[in-house]
């Protein structure tokens, strides 16, 4: 896969699961390897850091019982909106890909 | 300790040698404060796997440090901008720490203090003792390295020892050992200290890079120990022994090695008080 459009997908995608729960990073990235098995952690925890330095994510640390400290996920108001975004580009794209009878 | 123990703290230990290659590998590229934050990403991924029973007995279940590196790197290509600028800083300190190792007199000694500074620098020391105090595997110096750092001031006592027997005896000295003549016979005998000095500062210097900064007082003692040679050869180049010599000047080797024995001693303090004060609160794999 293309690494440009792969970058707006994953993003989207890891955004769309912040916004669903506030989910800790390992969960993230076993959610994310059972639809993209090929992506590596590295690259999801680059986008997750991105995303958090960038405003469209925010953490805070929680524990369950008798276990470490953890990080979860939240998203932002500005996270929303990039979402949104995300999400209109891609409606866009897909139909213009079935206009067009591509797939 | 049972099997099943042993065998889950082989793995915990795994996960910190993982992260602490990554995080020196990372710390050629980022500032130590994002590195940190990286590090705390994978350890949190590790804790969770161990929770989960996904945790491999020998090794994380991860890509290697190098392929997180380059991912990484893909992900900041501004990364490699950091590591050419900091890279060229302590490559020029080292640069001149080399020109003025052979400059005699004042010069050496200003070598001494620059070549360590600028090999710490170079390998982000600073930054390292705060990664070793967070993630603590072989941050303590080996007793096998503990030895051989005590033998080097009983060789370089011995050595100044018999130089200054060589000089108070010099007219009775014969003229040959063997078939070479004495004057370079003490020559190669220094030389071959020099060389071993040298080699056991490398021995260090790789330790230092592979495992901890705590091996660094090591190099720079080496290192004192190896100016001495190189100046008494320098004295020894400079005089015909067989006609005597003050003790002063040989005195003056011996003032190199102390001022790199006291150099490293005070590295040795500094070290450990900087890792008491960098010393982690959040929660370790090992705990």
């Amino acid at each position: 896969m293309d690494a440009q459009i792969k970058k707006g997908i994953l993003e989207m995608c890891i955004l769309h699961l912040i916004a669903m729960e506030s989910p800790y990073g390992y969960d993230i990235i076993q959610k994310m390897h059972s639809y993209f098995p090929e992506v590596t952690e590295s690259t999801f925890y680059a986008i997750l850091r991105r995303l958090y330095k960038e405003g469209a994510a925010t953490t805070f640390e929680g524990t369950v019982s008798k276990g470490p400290a953890r990080k979860y996920y939240q998203i932002t108001e500005q996270g929303k909106e990039r979402l949104k975004k995300l999400k209109s580009d891609w409606e866009y794209l897909r139909n213009a890909i079935d206009d067009m009878g591509i797939l | 300790m049972n099997k099943n123990d042993r065998r889950h703290r082989q793995a915990v230990l795994s996960g910190q040698e993982y992260l602490l290659h990554l995080g020196k590998s990372l710390l050629f590229y980022f500032p130590v404060k994002q590195v940190s934050e990286i590090l705390d990403d994978y350890q949190e991924y590790f804790l969770a796997e161990t929770e989960h029973g996904d945790m491999p007995e020998n090794a994380p279940h991860c890509e290697t440090p190098k392929d997180v590196l380059k991912a990484l790197l893909n992900e900041n290509p501004q990364a490699k901008n950091y590591f050419y600028k900091w890279s060229a800083i302590w490559g020029i300190a080292l640069l001149l720490s080399v020109f003025f190792l052979f400059h005699s007199g004042q010069g050496m000694l200003i070598a001494t203090v620059l070549m360590p500074l600028s090999v710490f620098g170079f390998i982000h020391g600073w930054s390292r003792i705060r990664l070793d105090a967070d993630f603590p595997v072989k941050t303590t110096v080996s007793k096998k390295v503990l030895f051989v750092q005590c033998m080097v001031p009983v060789l370089v006592f011995l050595l100044e020892a018999e130089m200054q027997f060589f000089i108070k005896s010099a007219e009775n000295l014969p003229l040959y050992i063997g078939n070479l003549p004495i004057g370079p016979f003490i020559d190669l005998e220094y030389a071959f200290f020099e060389l071993l000095f040298f080699l056991l500062m490398i021995w260090m210097g790789k330790r230092m890079v592979t495992l901890s900064v705590q091996y660094m007082p090591g190099i720079i003692h080496a290192m004192g120990a190896m100016l001495f040679c190189m100046d008494t050869r320098k004295c020894l180049h400079s005089m015909d022994i067989s006609f005597g010599s003050t003790e002063r000047i040989f005195m003056l080797s011996l003032i190199f090695y102390g001022f790199g024995l006291a150099l490293a001693l005070l590295f040795r303090l500094a070290l450990k008080y900087a890792r008491i004060r960098y010393t982690r609160t959040r929660q370790t794999l090992i705990q």
